[in-house]
């Protein structure tokens, strides 16, 4: 008999995780990649690869009917779609049925209940749910405006904005001014028609200092429905999830119960089947909101699988084929043989998101992976990865580039190990947001775990202007490039301490670190003293930074900056230094400054035609005085029985003409001289 | 009267040495003067012709880092009118794409970057320390040739401008690369330093090379002809083949000399030659405060030692006989080296004992570094009558043909024939420096004026003239004043005497560096001529 088959409709470390489960429960496994997506990595995990002949990216990477054929074509089964889009497409599960694929996830009717958050959260609230009462607004029509017009009036601001069909920030707006809501309300639609087809809006009133808390469901095809306990993913920047953990630990027993209760009574009602996830708010006074429910795996499922010591995806497979919550046999070593609703969250796991972004702004970088290596694998430690060195990063695609997972004995050792993960990432080439998720898991709210899903914005307002992170970096690269010639220690000459008998005027050198231009001069007061003098930037004033206490650690360097210490990991790359600094993972390009342009740069090789070829000239197009553009044809030669026109490199006036129709010329004679225009 | 019989207006009266922070506040202000030779207005001109100033070209050039062992920053050092310290040329050792190379750079600043004869003397001192070193040799030429006023004293003879060409020949055969990059004016000799080299680089609109510029051109036949027309870079480089390499500006110019660096033979430092370096016992920093500030007063040798080589490494040769001369093998940053410091006057017995230490050290290949601080050989009936000068004669003699490298550092007093036993420049070492209190003469300025004022009384006396006591005691004033003066670390400094004034605390660091490089090749075998015994 053949193997089992299932196609993984996804791309990254997602359907690198989902292989790795299907081939320990010995399924063969499909992977697809878009002929316009270079991060085929993902590729070598599974037994079968495909590449999707996409004339435009994704465009039948993500086609419903193409990937349920495709299904078929191979003899898969199953079809596991992992997270995102593809999870959530009613036409995805219906094609599927319709060729008589498993889709791992609920059927058709209920995607698209829960694609619709309205409706949703009225299905809750009909079932005493607590819900934020939201108004839906399309605002094209005039219901629509009327709404905006009450709810401006009348509603309790701040105001949340958000695409109905959307999910992951895209189109979300918070309003704070009942003058503002139409303008941003027509921004938001716009976004939202563009990104998922859909403007209509969800207006409600926005809760502040609010917790993200969200329960696992798991659900068979039985009617059997339990829930997995809590994770928590408050730490969220653009109301996209970055630090994800379970258990809540912020969260008291008795809401955590009623969220439970909830989530459970909501899901067994509808006769969801699979796994599901429903999200709620909760304020600092316990009170809760119902959000929405994903009807799929979550990106973070992860750490709920280190708490309970199980594999979801496993489960997956479990219940999709029409297995039971009861009869589910847990194989992984931990929970090992323990049924399902006798589990327990064990100690604390912590997920870190490493996207490829600006770690300021979050915009998304792209670019190639030249280096990259992990922290070594120990007790806890698990990655989840879909790229390697050398990986190509689109821009098409999801930011996400892997997940660093950390299960220890609590909030406070786990903390403390992801850092010193996230530090030990070597990644080169593309920017990543560790240097901001390491400001996060460093910051007060996040140690006592106050912090809230304002928290990451909180953070990101302590920023310092770019001009100063780009002076830190600046002096970290020029440290970098002093000691890189240190590598030959064993001589005299190699110290790299530029020890001069005399000491002259630092000269000029210049650095550019995301588009700041900077230049500089250095002085060395001591060993490890020195100072960085910025000249200024288009309305900036020129600034010194005093760096002392320099301390090298292999390739990490420490210096106080004006008095403040901070660290650099520093690699070299091409153009430059690699820096991971306190705020931003970026390139630093070292230049010579520029110098100060020539006073005469009318040369005479530029003024003066000469003849290439000894020859006849059959032709003078332009007389003495006359203006000519650079590029015009001044006079043509005949030589080799080949015409060969001469023109003028610089435009400005003919001075010289020096030879006439039927003339002789030699090699190199000089035939013409234009005088450039004043500039 | 007899001469020895000391005389009330005789003695000198004694002097106090200006105290170490004067001195190093003076040594500060020339190195300054050094730096900026060639005034604001200069230096502004030539930056707004697009060009980098030649300290700038230097730091562009080398390795990012890299020390610039800088040689003889004072010379010319109150010579002549408008010149100031560093004569018109900037000339050291530094790490360019790992190698170590010789850069003599002209300072187009100062008087057009013309040679004077200190001009021709220090660039004709780089070659030759490129030479025995061999060192590649990285010319950044920007000059318009010969001082033409003063064509007496660096044209014609032996040691004058003719020589730099000849040198160029003789490295090059010697496989001694020889690059020039020509950053500005390269008129008559000069154009021979990019002629006579392996390889050329040239900027565009900005380095031209002539035999005679535009306006002799002009003068000889009448011909107009700009610069650029006559001998720039596109003209060198396609039509006259004279330069092989063409650049849009300096940095580019010495971006491809660097280039070009890069792919000679690697050189590497004997690596096993070195061992750990270890901080000295002391910090050099702590050396100025050691010096005495009079003639008269013990030099501690010894602890100055202490402040220079690695802590643990001194291990002396017969301490305990003919202990005015110490000789000890030692490390400094971990280079291994022969010392031979003076404390107290030479007599017999030193000089034996420095002979045979010199003999070691050429049997083992280990540098000798002399520390000079010496009035001279003991004198007298009781050691002429010993044969100081036949002993005195074989420490000269194994000093002048040990083929170790020597490096000397006068550290106190250079007097007489104890500048010669010590390794002074007659004696070639490989590099020579001063420390800013140093004194070189015949003899000590006091010593000088005793002797000549008791010379000069004799014959007034013989002559049955009149003694005036008043007028001796100015001419003996006057002596010594010359005598102190041309004693000047800066006076000899200036005039080449020497490689530079370098700082006590800088001391360690430079003969490391100068240990690296002579170090870099075995020595040839030492073959001594009679000792006469």
């Amino acid at each position: 008999m053949p193997k089992k088959r299932v196609l993984i409709a996804n791309r990254g470390e997602i359907a690198a995780r989902i292989a790795r489960t299907a081939h320990r429960l010995n399924i063969e496994t499909i992977g697809i990649v878009s002929a316009h997506d270079p991060a085929q990595d993902h590729l070598s995990s599974c037994t079968h690869q495909r590449i999707i002949p996409d004339r435009e990216p994704a465009e039948l990477f993500l086609s419903p009917e193409y990937l349920a054929e495709l299904a078929q074509r191979e003899g898969a089964s199953l079809l596991h779609p992992g997270y995102g889009f593809l999870s959530e497409s009613p036409l995805l599960a219906e094609a599927c049925e319709k060729t008589g694929t498993t889709f791992i996830g609920p059927n058709p009717a209920l995607l698209r209940l829960f694609g619709d958050k309205q409706k949703t959260k009225e299905r809750a609230e009909s079932r005493k749910i607590p819900v934020l009462t939201a108004t839906t607004v399309e605002m094209e029509t005039t219901a629509g405006q009327k709404a905006l017009h009450s709810l401006a009036k009348s509603a309790r601001f701040p105001l949340l904005v958000k695409a109905r069909a959307g999910g992951g920030g895209r189109g979300m707006r918070l309003v704070h001014n009942p003058t503002d809501l139409e303008e941003q309300c027509a921004s938001a639609a716009r976004e939202a028609e563009k990104f998922f087809l859909d403007g209509t809006l969800l207006i409600e009133p926005y809760l502040e200092k609010i917790k993200h808390i969200e329960v696992q469901i798991a659900a068979d095809r039985s009617g059997d429905t339990i829930h997995l306990f809590e994770r928590e993913c408050s730490a969220q920047r653009n109301y996209q999830k970055i630090l994800e953990e379970a258990p809540a630990n912020s969260i008291s027993e008795t809401v955590k119960e009623a969220l439970f209760r909830d989530a459970v009574h909501l899901l067994s009602e509808l006769s969801y089947s699979g796994l599901a996830t429903v999200e709620f708010l909760v304020t600092e006074a316990g009170e809760y909101f119902f959000t929405e429910v994903n009807p799929r795996l979550q990106v973070e499922h992860t750490v709920t699988e280190e708490v309970l010591g199980i594999d979801l995806v496993e489960l997956q497979f479990h219940l999709a084929e029409g297995g039971t919550l009861g009869d589910f046999e847990n194989q992984l070593g931990r929970s090992s043989g323990q049924p399902l609703t006798s589990l327990s969250p064990q100690g604390y796991a912590l997920q870190a998101r490493v996207n490829a972004e600006d770690a300021l702004s979050f915009q998304p970088d792209a670019g190639r992976v030249r280096d990259l290596s992990f922290p070594a694998a120990e007790e806890g430690f698990r990655l989840e990865t879909g790229i390697s060195a050398g990986s190509l990063i689109v821009p098409f695609f999801d930011s996400l580039l892997f997940k660093v997972i950390h299960h220890g004995r609590d909030r406070e050792e786990v903390t403390q190990k992801m850092e010193r993960h996230l530090l030990q990432i070597t990644l080169i080439g593309v920017e990543t947001n560790i240097p901001f998720l390491l400001r996060m898991l460093q910051s007060g709210a996040w140690c006592d775990g106050t912090h809230t899903t304002q928290h990451a914005a909180a953070v990101q307002r302590t920023t310092p202007p770019l001009h100063k992170i780009a002076q830190l970096h600046c002096c970290a690269s020029y440290l970098a490039q002093r000691s890189s010639v240190e590598e030959e220690k064993k001589s005299s000459w190699a110290r790299g301490d530029r020890f001069a008998v005399v000491q002259h005027e630092s000269s000029l050198r210049r650095a550019i670190i995301k588009g700041c231009d900077l230049t500089f001069s250095v002085d060395q007061h001591g060993p490890s003293s020195f100072s960085f003098t910025f000249l200024p930037l288009e309305g900036e004033e020129s600034a010194i930074l005093r760096v002392s206490g320099l301390q090298w650690c292999d390739d990490s360097v420490f210096f106080l900056a004006d008095g403040v210490g901070a660290s650099f990991r520093v690699s070299q790359v091409p153009e430059g230094w690699w820096v991971l600094g306190p705020y931003l993972a970026t390139k630093t390009v070292l230049l010579p400054p520029l110098l100060r342009e020539k006073n005469n740069t009318d040369s005479m090789t530029e003024r003066s035609l000469t003849s290439p070829l000894p020859g006849t000239v059959i032709e003078v197009r332009k007389k003495v005085g006359d203006l000519v553009k650079s590029g015009d044809t001044i006079l043509l030669l005949e030589s080799m029985k080949m015409e060969h026109p001469l023109e003028s490199k610089v435009s400005g006036t003919v001075q010289s003409l020096s030879v006439a129709t039927g003339d002789t010329v030699h090699a190199g004679e000089l035939l013409a001289v234009v005088a450039p225009e004043e500039r | 009267m007899h001469p020895q019989t000391p005389h009330p207006s005789d003695e000198p009266s004694p002097r106090q040495l200006p105290s170490y922070a004067e001195l190093l506040a003076l040594h500060e202000e020339l190195l300054h003067r050094a730096a900026v030779a060639g005034g604001t207005r200069a230096r502004d001109r030539h930056q707004e012709a697009g060009k980098l100033l030649v300290r700038d070209r230097i730091q562009t050039l080398l390795d990012v880092g890299s020390p610039f062992l800088e040689l003889s920053p004072f010379a010319g050092y109150n010579l002549y009118e408008g010149v100031e310290p560093s004569g018109g040329v900037v000339t050291g050792i530094g790490r360019v794409s790992g190698r170590l190379v010789m850069v003599v750079a002209n300072d187009a600043t100062v008087k057009g970057g013309s040679y004077f004869p200190i001009t021709v003397k220090k660039h004709l001192r780089a070659q030759q320390i490129a030479l025995e070193n061999r060192l590649p040799c990285l010319y950044l030429v920007d000059s318009g040739g010969a001082f033409l006023p003063m064509q007496d004293e660096v044209f014609p003879d032996r040691e004058h401008f003719g020589r730099i060409f000849f040198n160029q020949a003789q490295l090059s055969a010697q496989r001694i690369p020889q690059i020039a990059c020509v950053m500005g004016s390269c008129t008559a000799g000069g154009a021979y330093v990019p002629a006579m080299s392996d390889q050329v680089v040239m900027v565009e609109n900005q380095g031209t090379i002539f035999l005679g510029g535009p306006p002799l051109v002009k003068a000889a036949t009448g011909e107009e002809v700009s610069a650029e027309e006559l001998g720039g870079a596109t003209v060198h480089g396609t039509v006259s083949g004279v330069s092989d390499y063409t650049a849009p500006d300096d940095y580019a110019a010495l971006h491809t000399v660097r280039e070009l660096v890069s792919h000679f033979q690697h050189d590497s430092e004997r690596l096993s030659f070195r061992h750990e370096s270890i901080h000295p016992r002391f910090s050099p920093e702590l050396l100025p405060a050691l010096i005495p500030r009079e003639r008269k007063k013990k030099f501690p040798m010894r602890k100055v030692l202490d402040h220079i080589v690695d802590e643990g490494s001194f291990s002396e040769f017969k301490r305990d006989f003919g202990n005015t001369l110490i000789t000890a093998f030692a490390r400094i940053d971990g280079y291994p080296v022969g010392v031979i410091a003076n404390d107290g006057i030479l007599f017999s017995e030193s000089a034996l004992k420095g002979a045979h230490f010199i003999e070691l050290c050429c049997q083992r290949d280990i540098p000798l570094l002399f520390c000079q601080n010496i009035v001279g050989f003991m004198v007298g009936k009781e050691y002429e009558h010993g044969g100081i000068a036949k002993d005195g004669a074989k420490f000269v003699h194994a000093v002048a043909n040990a083929n170790v490298p020597k490096i000397t550092v006068i550290m106190g007093g250079s007097f007489g024939a104890g500048n010669y036993a010590m390794c002074g420049r007659a004696y070639d070492p490989r590099f020579l420096f001063l420390w800013p209190n140093a004194e070189t003469s015949v003899m000590g300025p006091e010593q000088a004026a005793k002797v000549l004022t008791d010379i000069k009384r004799e014959a007034l006396l013989r002559r049955k003239e009149q003694v005036n006591e008043e007028e001796l005691a100015q001419f003996s004033e006057e002596i010594l004043t010359q005598y102190e003066d041309q004693a000047d670390a800066y006076y000899s400094s200036a005039r080449l005497w020497d490689d530079g004034v370098i700082t006590p605390q800088q001391t360690r660091r430079v003969l490391a560096l100068t240990l690296a490089v002579t170090t870099r090749e075995e020595s040839k075998e030492t073959r001594f001529g009679v000792f006469r015994m």
